[in-house]
Formats: C-alpha cells, sequence, structure tokens
C-alpha cells in the first residue's frame, strides 16, 4: 500500500474523525433529511387529516401549530436546510480539498480516489434531495392540506 | 479514457498463473461428481447456473399462462377458460415473473458472476447461498403445484384486501400467496445478506469502491433495497395470514382494522422491487456496454450515483400505486415529487451507455442488439412512467391496459432483454461454448417485434378504456382489433424466445468452443477459464483500475503471484479478505466450508413446515424443528479458526 501523505500524518485523530465524519455527512446527510422530511410530512398530513383535531379558527392543528406551518416549518424547512448544508459540505469537498490533490495523485492513491468518488455520489445525491424537498414545500405553500 | 488494448496480454496471463498453480488449486478446491454432489454442492457457480435455470422454467410457465389469457382475450366473449381459472392465470403470472423469475434469475447471474469480477473464489456463505436455492425452487413448486388443486392465488399479484380477505376469498388460493412468499422471502433475504457481505469483504486487493464493476454496485444496491423492501411485504402477508386463518382484523374496517394498510405495506415493499427487477438488468448492461464499445464505462461516478439514488429514492415513491385512493392532495404531491425526480438517475444511466457507445468503437454483435433493443423499450417505458407520476394522468388511467402495457415495457423490455443480452454475452463463460450469431440474430429480431407487438396496442386499448384484469369484454368496445394485435403479437413473441432458448440448446450441443475472453472484457470474470474451475482465478489479482483486464498492472499481477502462496492459497481452502471502502489486505484468511447437505436439509424441513402450515395440519409444523437441529449442527464450530499467521487451520460453516 502506499505511505499516507504527509498531511494526513501531521492530523491528529481527533481532526481525522470529525474529517470523517463531516464526509460522510457530505455524502449522505441530504438524503436522509429527505427522508426525513417525506415521512414527517406525510404521517403529519396523515394523521393530523385523520384526527381532524381542529384550532380556534377552524384550522386543523398539530402541537398548537396550524398543519400547514408545521409541515412547512418542520417537516420541510428544517430537512431542506440540512440538505442544502449537506449540498454545500459535499461541494466544498470536491472542489477544495480533495479535487486539488486528487490532480496530483490520480490513479495512485486508491483511498483518495474512492473518497472522490464517495463525494460525487453525496454531491448528487444532496441535489436530488434538495429538490425533492423543495418540490414538497411548493405543495405544501399550494394546496390546502385534507382535501 | 481507458481503451481496449489490442494485446492478446489480457488472456494470456491469467492463462499462464493457471498452468502453474491449478493442479496444486484443484486439490483444495476438487471437482466433485455424481448425484450426491448435486444435492450437496455449495459452488456459487453451480447454484447461480442452478438459479437460472429454475428461473427459466418458471418463466416458461408465467409465459404458458399469458399466453392462455391472450388466447382468451383475442376476440370478445371468449371461452377458452372460466372466470375463475382465468383469476388465478393473471395473478400466478405476475407473482412467478416478478418473484420466482426475474429476481432469481437476475441473483441467479449475481451469484455466478459477483465472486468472478470481485476475484475471489466463492460467495462469502456457500452454505447459505445453496440454502436459497433450495428454498426458491420449492417456493416454486408451491405456488405453481397449487394450480393442480385449483389452489393457485387469485386475486392480483398484489392481492388487495377486502378482496382477499376470507369472505371474498375462501379456499387455499390466498393462504398459498401468503406463505408462499413467505417461504420464499426467507431464500431471497438470505441472498442479499450474502451478496452484500461478498462485496463488501471478499473484493481483490486494491479494488477500492471506485474500482467496483457497475454490475456489482447493482447487486449491492438491490441486495440493500431487498433487506428493506422485504420486511412491509412479509409483515402484511404474515398479517393477512393471521386474518384469514385465525380471525384477527388487522384488514378489516368493520372491526377496527385497515384496508389501505395492505396497500402502504405492500407498496413500500413494490415499487422498490420495480428496481430490485430492473437495477441488476441494468448493471449486466453496463457490463455489455463498454466491451463492445472497446472502452471503458462513460461517467463511472455517475453511473454509480444513479444506481444508489435510484435504489433509495425508490422507498420514496409507492404512494404513485395509490393515487385512485383517496389520500388528501398534500400527501400525494411528496410522492408525487420524488416519483418525477427518479427519473432522472435512469436517464442519467441511459446517456452513460449511450455516451460509452458514441466515444467508443462499437461491435455490433448479438448481445449488443439486445442491449440495444432493451435501450429503446426502456425509453418507452419510461416515458410512460413519468406520465404516472403526474397525479391527473395517473387518475385517469389507474387499473387500465395502459398500466399493462407501461409495466411490460419496464419489466420485460426493461429486465428480460437485458437477461438475454447477458445470455448471451457471459454464455461461453457460462457454458464454455459460443452461440450461433444467425440465430441469435433471428431471436432478437422476432422478440423485438412480437413484443412491440403484443404490448403497444395495450396502450390504446387501455386509452380506450380497457380496464386490467377482466376475462371477457362485449364487442362494441373498439378494443377488438387492439387484443388481437396483442395476441398475434403474444404468439409472435413466444417464437422469438422458442428461438433464443433452441439457440442456446443448441450451442450447448454442438457450440464451437469458448476461449477464456473471447470478447475481449474488463472485468475480471474473464480471466478465469470457459467454464471457470472450482477455484475461480488460480491467483488472486491485485486490481489497478476499474478495467483490470485492459490494465497491464493488474494483470501482471496474475504473473507476479504464482509464487506468492498468500495469492494462491494453495494449501486452503479459502479466501482473501479485504477492506470495505478501500480493498486493503487484511488477516487471516477466510476458511471456506466444505460441501453440505445441510442447507438442502434445513430447506426441506422449512417447505414441509410451511406445507403443513398451509393445510392446516399444525402437528406437523414440528418438523421444523429438524430445521432448528439442522442449523445447530450447521452453525456448531467444528474446527479451530485459521491462526493470525494464516497457517492451515479450518473456521466457519457458513
Amino acid at each position: 500500500m502506499p505511505a499516507p501523505r504527509s498531511s494526513q500524518r501531521r492530523l491528529p485523530a481527533g481532526a481525522r474523525r470529525l474529517g470523517a465524519g463531516l464526509m460522510w455527512f457530505a455524502v449522505l446527510g441530504g438524503i436522509t433529511a429527505w427522508a426525513i422530511h417525506l415521512v414527517l410530512a406525510w404521517g403529519t398530513v396523515e394523521l393530523a387529516c385523520t384526527r381532524a383535531e381542529t384550532g380556534p379558527g377552524g384550522e386543523v392543528t398539530v402541537l398548537g401549530m396550524s398543519l400547514r406551518g408545521f409541515v412547512a416549518a418542520v417537516a420541510t424547512a428544517i430537512p431542506l436546510a440540512v440538505a442544502i448544508a449537506s449540498l454545500i459540505a459535499s461541494w466544498r469537498f470536491r472542489s477544495r480539498q480533495l479535487a486539488g490533490e486528487h490532480r496530483e495523485t490520480a490513479g495512485d492513491e486508491p483511498r483518495l480516489d474512492r473518497a472522490v468518488l464517495m463525494v460525487q455520489l453525496g454531491l448528487g445525491l444532496n441535489v436530488f434531495s434538495v429538490l425533492m424537498i423543495a418540490f414538497g414545500g411548493l405543495a405544501v405553500l399550494w394546496f390546502s392540506p385534507c382535501t | 479514457m481507458t481503451v481496449k488494448p489490442d494485446t492478446t496480454t489480457a488472456a494470456s496471463a491469467p492463462r499462464a498463473a493457471d498452468d502453474a498453480v491449478g493442479e496444486r488449486l484443484s486439490e483444495t478446491w476438487p471437482e466433485e461428481h455424481g448425484l450426491w454432489a448435486w444435492f450437496t454442492t455449495v459452488d456459487h457457480k453451480k447454484i447461480g447456473r442452478r438459479y437460472m435455470v429454475t428461473a427459466a422454467a418458471y418463466f416458461v410457465l408465467a409465459g404458458v399462462a399469458a399466453l392462455v389469457m391472450r388466447t382468451q382475450l383475442a376476440g370478445p366473449n371468449g371461452d377458452v377458460v372460466d372466470p375463475e381459472l382465468f383469476d388465478q392465470l393473471f395473478s400466478l403470472h405476475g407473482t412467478a415473473m416478478i418473484f420466482l423469475f426475474a429476481t432469481p434469475m437476475l441473483f441467479g447471474f449475481g451469484n455466478f458472476l459477483v465472486p468472478l469480477m470481485l476475484g475471489t473464489r466463492d460467495m462469502a456463505f456457500p452454505r447459505l447461498n445453496a440454502f436459497g436455492y433450495w428454498v426458491f425452487a420449492a417456493a416454486g413448486i408451491l405456488m405453481f403445484g397449487s394450480l393442480l388443486f385449483e389452489a393457485a392465488p387469485n386475486a392480483g399479484w398484489f392481492a388487495y384486501v377486502p378482496l382477499s380477505g376470507s369472505d371474498h376469498s375462501p379456499g387455499y388460493n390466498l393462504d398459498v400467496y401468503t406463505l408462499g412468499l413467505l417461504f420464499l422471502g426467507v431464500s431471497t433475504t438470505a441472498g442479499a445478506i450474502n451478496f452484500i457481505v461478498t462485496a463488501l469483504k471478499l473484493r481483490a486487493p486494491g479494488m477500492s469502491l471506485n474500482r467496483v464493476p457497475v454490475f456489482v454496485w447493482a447487486i449491492v444496491v438491490t441486495s440493500f433495497m431487498v433487506i428493506f423492501a422485504l420486511p412491509p411485504l412479509n409483515v402484511a402477508n404474515a398479517m393477512l395470514f393471521l386474518d384469514r386463518r385465525f380471525g384477527t382484523n388487522f384488514f378489516d374496517t368493520a372491526e377496527g382494522g385497515d384496508a389501505v394498510l395492505w396497500q402502504h405495506l405492500f407498496w413500500l415493499f413494490g415499487h422498490p422491487d420495480v428496481y430490485i427487477i430492473v437495477l441488476p438488468a441494468l448493471g449486466i448492461v453496463s457490463a455489455i456496454v463498454p466491451t463492445f464499445s472497446r472502452r471503458a464505462i462513460a461517467a463511472y461516478p455517475l453511473i454509480v450515483l444513479a444506481t444508489v439514488a435510484t435504489g433509495i429514492i425508490s422507498f420514496g415513491v409507492w404512494v404513485h400505486h395509490m393515487f385512485a385512493v383517496g389520500l388528501p392532495d398534500l400527501s400525494l404531491t411528496f410522492f408525487s415529487a420524488a416519483s418525477l425526480i427518479i427519473t432522472v438517475p435512469a436517464g442519467i444511466q441511459v446517456f452513460c451507455w449511450l455516451g460509452t457507445m458514441l466515444m467508443g468503437r462499437l461491435v455490433l454483435n448479438v448481445a449488443m442488439l439486445w442491449v440495444l433493443g432493451f435501450i429503446v423499450l426502456f425509453v418507452l417505458g419510461g416515458v410512460t412512467g413519468v406520465m404516472f407520476a403526474i397525479v391527473p394522468f395517473d387518475q385517469q388511467t389507474t387499473d387500465s391496459y395502459f398500466v399493462v402495457a407501461h409495466f411490460h415495457y419496464v419489466l420485460f423490455g426493461g429486465a428480460v432483454f437485458p437477461i438475454i443480452a447477458g445470455l448471451f454475452y457471459w454464455w461461453p463463460k457460462f457454458t464454455g461454448r459460443m452461440t450461433s450469431r444467425r440465430g441469435g440474430l433471428w431471436s432478437f429480431w422476432l422478440t423485438f417485434a412480437g413484443f412491440n407487438l403484443a404490448f403497444f396496442p395495450m396502450h390504446i386499448s387501455g386509452l380506450l378504456g380497457m380496464p386490467r384484469r377482466i376475462y371477457v369484454y362485449p364487442g362494441d368496445t373498439g378494443w377488438t382489433v387492439w387484443n388481437l394485435l396483442s395476441t398475434l403479437g403474444a404468439y409472435l413473441l413466444t417464437v422469438g424466445l422458442l428461438v433464443t432458448l433452441g439457440t442456446l440448446v443448441h450451442s450447448l450441443r454442438r457450440g464451437e468452443r469458448a476461449t477464456d475472453d473471447p470478447w475481449g472484457g474488463e472485468t475480471l470474470e474473464w480471466a478465469a477459464t470457459s467454464p471457470p474451475k472450482v477455484y475461480n482465478l488460480p491467483v488472486i489479482p491485485t486490481a489497478h483500475s476499474l478495467t483490470p483486464m485492459w490494465d497491464e498492472r493488474s494483470l501482471a499481477s496474475f504473473t507476479d503471484g504464482i509464487a506468492d502462496d498468500e495469492r494462491v492459497l494453495a494449501h486452503q481452502h479459502a479466501v482473501l479478505r479485504t477492506s470495505e471502502l478501500d480493498g486493503r489486505l487484511e488477516h487471516p484468511p477466510l476458511e471456506m466450508p466444505e460441501d453440505s447437505p445441510l442447507p438442502l436439509v434445513v430447506a426441506a424441513s422449512l417447505f414441509a413446515g410451511t406445507l403443513a402450515l398451509l393445510l392446516g395440519w399444525y402437528e406437523g409444523t414440528l418438523v421444523l424443528l429438524v430445521a432448528v437441529a439442522a442449523l445447530c449442527w450447521w452453525l456448531w464450530p467444528h474446527r479451530s479458526p485459521i491462526p493470525e499467521d494464516g497457517a492451515d487451520g479450518g473456521g466457519g460453516q457458513t
């Protein structure tokens, strides 16, 4: 196996773990956020509409919030923010850290090539995730719940 | 850009290694013959071939059911079969094609090819592999055998409640469905676990994730999908069986149950299952296109992304099968969004293949012709798939023949065409024989024409309002001519498939002997002899690139490894282990189990227990104790593990 790069040798264990954690977030953060958005938004709408717990204005409510407000804020905006953060992380990994080093060592260091592949996967998954959550968010603004 | 070299080094280096060490390896990996060996083998290649042959037999049976149905529907008021039998035929046709043909056939390809492509000598759990095959074969016998007793499933392949409840469907029919699928699920789950562990732990040294063949990526993603998708189906089937047999009320709305729950559970499995079928087939295409374009696959990271993204997003689209159920509009839009986005990865794959062909040097042989036919049909099926993601269109065409046309383009065009392409491509490796080009051309064009004649008119009959699953229709509906065309097409399609079968059988008997690498393939299965020996590769190579057979350094590792005991492993019935992400060598090697009757014994006793449960002979389920005892014997640590220094020893009996 090729010797580790000098920059990798210098990194303390905590920083390496943080780096690995950040990379996994860049790869899987967006798609996980989308999964949470889907289950939470769909599940909340289905359950709230079935229970039909109404607030003072006759609007269906969840935890004291209007159903539309809950789905928009909790089930959509937060996952969207996480997905965008993951997208930015993967973009930065791709463009700054990995791509720069990759150009120097392409083909010689399997570990680095593998990391580039993973970040590329993450980038694509994050783009899909942001789009799906955003489309769902538009629907929240457009449709009345429970119709 | 990696292109295929014009030298013959690719074939000669592994052959030289085989000449040097093959004899020693044959002692630790002996070729067994006879009836006992037939029942006890755990060789992944034999099991893979059995999967394919058995799945093909079930394909023929399910296809005959389709032909009878098309004959019935050739004209108005057909009287070939009665409605009860028709119900069983369409239910069995769908159930068998999905569960007993498509997935097992592709698992058969995976079984044969994945260890070879990864450069290892067997699946991670060879006995589990054999067990999975026996369970699959028995589940098929149960399903098709039930037709002889007029007890085949008869409520469609998705068995909606309340139709499938005991009030509306008395008899054993739906019990065969629920128990049969539960039983089969054991096999599919075991196979999926085996693929995942094999691909993560047994890759050749150097084969980091970015050097894994696309076909293996497809099999691994599919296996993860199976792990997550099957539990909802198993839960649903268990609950339906309890409702029917023991009077529980999971799906009985009058008693506080929920009929829509069945649909959610079923489609939470059912839509990912479409991709469980299609993804490995797309993996086959991704293996064939580079070989016959004479260059590595274009945009490898994108095609891997497409595979992974499809696998994940497919779990968020199931409600598009339920757009007409009456769920809140807002709920539907979340799934509509995902259903639209999931078409993008499929499009990416198509453009990757087209890009590879465009930038390469296309060789138009029979396998490639089937691939091109697949691309045409899959794109057509994809276009109508996008239409179904649009809620208003879906609600207009739900349960019509338009849907039947769509999913046959996706599943037959998207899976059967690549499967046949894969058969023509890997046939020399499977059997050691070449196929006739003329027979292959005839088989393709007849099948392609017959397929389109059979299924394209269904778009029109569907748009004219013809519902699915009807056994007769009146003559004044305007559907007659389209149905007649579909029936003629079905017969032409049958002729095409028979020519395909004939071409393959002819090859077995009179085909020219195949060389080790007749097409100049890029992946490691082409380093093995045709057909491969029991030990697969004489030396475990080092993968220096995505295309090891086109890469001098990877090829050199075959000859360099001859003198390295660690790469030959001639003194051990063992395989090398490597790390999950980077393919770094780990110690010690993993001891592989010998042939054993235990997988067959466990599968047989499970089958007997399932039959006893089906027939309501509950004392008979005690036969499952045999399975428990056999499992204990199977898992008992008979020998000590290989010591850390890699010296001789025994180990796991997985």
